[in-house]
């Protein structure tokens, strides 16, 4: 076992951490405002790898611009659906998970029978890799990483330090004092849909350059954030953070040493976390 | 009897002969093989519905149908057992996996158990394909045996060798999965279980045990599934790593919202009509999902009731009754049955 052999996976893992932290985090920031477990989160995240790859291969639009775009564009499309068919479901929880199970095959199907089920490969933005100790880190995963990093950052000055993020929080441990308080909840929720959304789509596009893109990249993804969610604990953004970056190592060891076994890690570190601390490590008691 | 007796003999009776004689005028071996099909769906979406009472979803039903299945394939061809013996060992896995994923998950209410359950639906695949050994990995278990003759001596004997024998027997099982499903939703249990999903914090006040409940319910519903697994084996002859699939699971769910949930009849209808529309969309089968969805979400929507909150309405309306709806507990109801329980004991 070489040093090499153990650092480029760690620092992969938390690049790739990183932006499932922000896919994990769109999915709490939703279910925490709105009580709703978007199941189409991971197709978000796929159209939005979608929406930058033929942002920038097809229209030539430079890849920042194209990013910037595509999130927009996600968070539109979040928008709409909060909308015209979220809303109408009434917060309860099964019928939204309903809907938002139509929604994936809606959405899972139609990337299909439109962008081909062909995975495609992205250009980089910038080729060649950085040597680290033993390690070469390609470019690509750098820029990924900070990419990941700054939206994060911008995240939580949202959250943490404007009126809106800081309404988002009080919905979220209340709803009702909120309501009592004069928060607009509706708006929010469509604000926060629409942020979720956001970051499930910028995730998708700071991944498209590294992994391919295809119509069934969601699925997997959705699976992975909910075990980050349940690990960091439902509800908690910190949590989600912390979850994020420890499932994105522990996958990257797991795919280098157990290869294709490693993809039911997510499903074992959700049942552990479940057995043994079921509020996950950040998660407040309920 | 009365005129609303007549018309539900009338209606059973009719029912009953058209199911027996099927095999006589579908000729077709394809033709029979969807409606064999179609039983072990309306098994499995029953199934799910027995478990939805409670008011949880299960994501992965099709990961049980994919364990009894595997099961009992793998206990028949690899380790040679007796098909009958198999199929209820293979239902028994699968009813003790469901127990201990059931008092992980429903200790706590939230996401927790469709989370978990969704996850499942997704690496059964997974599993079943690592494991060469003795499920066959990749490529599966193929030309699996069809199931032992029954044989009573001297009087006697069934074999399952054609296809409308199998689907007799399917028929058969499919039946009484389905009459015991009804009667215990009918029963004080299927009280306590609307009781659950409709005031939780007033059902565990008056005495019932949620989490206990839950859990059975699922437990009941997962056996249900893993026998709808097993009975697909005498029918397909195989079993692979993607027979089952998430998306299958979720289908369920679709043949459970479009059918509507306050009686048995709902998964049975909302199965019957979503095969056949699934049928008759078979040469755009791509666009399968899409209609899916779009029919889930209508219903879920706008139909709240289902399909059989329509045919009720409409029964009642010929039968010239008041609109009672069945499927609607009244919470003075529970509170009364549990009280006059306690006295009792």
């Amino acid at each position: 076992m070489t040093l090499e052999n153990l650092l480029q996976p760690f620092i992969y893992g938390l690049q790739i951490g990183f932006t499932y932290m922000l896919v994990a985090l769109g999915l709490t920031i939703i279910f925490s405002i709105m009580n709703i477990l978007n199941l189409a989160h991971g197709e978000i995240y796929m159209l939005g790898a979608f929406a930058v790859f033929y942002f920038t291969s097809l229209l030539h639009i430079n890849y920042f611009i194209a990013l910037i775009m595509g999130v927009v564009l996600m968070a539109i499309i979040g928008m709409i659906l909060e909308r015209l068919l979220f809303r109408r479901a009434g917060g309860e929880l099964i019928p939204t998970v309903m809907v938002a199970i139509g929604l994936m095959w809606i959405f899972q199907t139609a990337a299909q029978i439109i962008f081909g089920t062909q995975p495609r490969g992205m250009a980089e933005v910038f080729q060649g890799t950085v040597g680290l100790l033993s390690a070469n880190i390609s470019n690509s995963r750098i820029l990924a990483g900070l990419i990941s990093i700054a939206l994060m950052a911008l995240l939580y000055f949202f959250i943490y330090r404007t009126k809106p993020g800081r309404a988002m929080q009080a919905i979220a441990q209340d709803r009702e004092a909120a309501a009592a308080q004069g928060i607009d909840i509706a708006r929010l929720g469509t604000l926060g849909f629409a942020l979720g959304c956001a970051l499930a789509g910028a995730a998708g596009g700071i991944m498209a350059p590294i992994f391919f893109v295809e119509p069934t990249m969601g699925t997997d993804v959705l699976t992975k954030s909910i075990a980050i969610i349940i690990l960091g604990g439902v509800g908690s953004i910190p949590g989600a953070a912390v979850g994020g970056l420890i499932l994105g190592i522990v996958e990257s060891y797991g795919s280098t040493f157990l290869g294709y076994s490693a993809t039911t890690l997510p499903f074992l570190i959700m049942i552990l976390i479940l057995i043994f601390k079921r509020t996950g490590i950040m998660g407040r008691r309920t | 009897m009365n005129k609303r007796n007549w018309y539900i003999v009338t209606l059973y009776v009719l029912l009953s002969v058209i199911l027996v004689s099927v095999p006589f005028w579908v000729q077709n071996l394809y033709h029979l093989g969807v409606i064999i099909l179609i039983l072990v769906n309306t098994l499995l979406a029953v199934s799910l519905w027995f478990i939805t009472l409670t008011g949880q979803v299960s994501l992965g039903h099709a990961a049980f149908a994919a364990i009894g299945a595997y099961m009992s394939a793998a206990l028949v061809s690899t380790f040679g057992l007796s098909s009958w013996l198999s199929l209820f060992l293979a239902i028994a896995i699968g009813g003790i996996i469901a127990a201990i994923i059931g008092l992980i998950t429903l200790r706590i209410t939230g996401i927790y158990f469709i989370v978990v359950t969704l996850a499942l639906g997704g690496i059964i695949k997974i599993v079943f394909g690592m494991l060469d050994y003795p499920f066959g990995g990749l490529t599966g278990l193929i030309n699996l045996p069809p199931p032992d003759p029954i044989v009573i001596p001297n009087l006697l004997t069934v074999t399952f060798l054609s296809k409308p024998s199998i689907y007799y027997l399917i028929l058969v099982f499919v039946f009484l999965y389905i009459v015991v499903m009804h009667r215990l939703s009918r029963s004080s249990i299927g009280l306590y279980y609307r009781g659950i999903s409709q005031a939780d914090t007033l059902a565990e006040h008056v005495g019932v045990n949620i989490m206990a409940n839950k859990v059975q319910a699922f437990v009941i519903g997962c056996i249900g599934a893993s026998l709808a697994g097993v009975l697909y084996t005498y029918v397909t002859n195989s079993i692979m790593p993607s027979s089952f699939t998430l998306i299958q699971s979720t289908y369920y769910l679709v043949f459970v919202a479009v059918g509507g949930s306050i009686s048995v009849g709902g998964p049975i209808l909302g199965t019957v009509i979503l095969s056949i529309l699934s049928e008759i969309l078979r040469p755009v089968r791509e666009f399968e999902p899409i209609v899916y969805g779009v029919i889930l979400i209508v219903a879920v929507l706008f139909l709240r009731g289902g399909l059989i909150g329509l045919v009720q309405e409409l029964w009642y309306k010929i039968l010239g009754l008041s609109d009672k709806r069945a499927g609607v507990v009244s919470l003075k109801d529970l509170i009364f049955r549990n009280v006059t329980r306690k006295k009792r004991s």
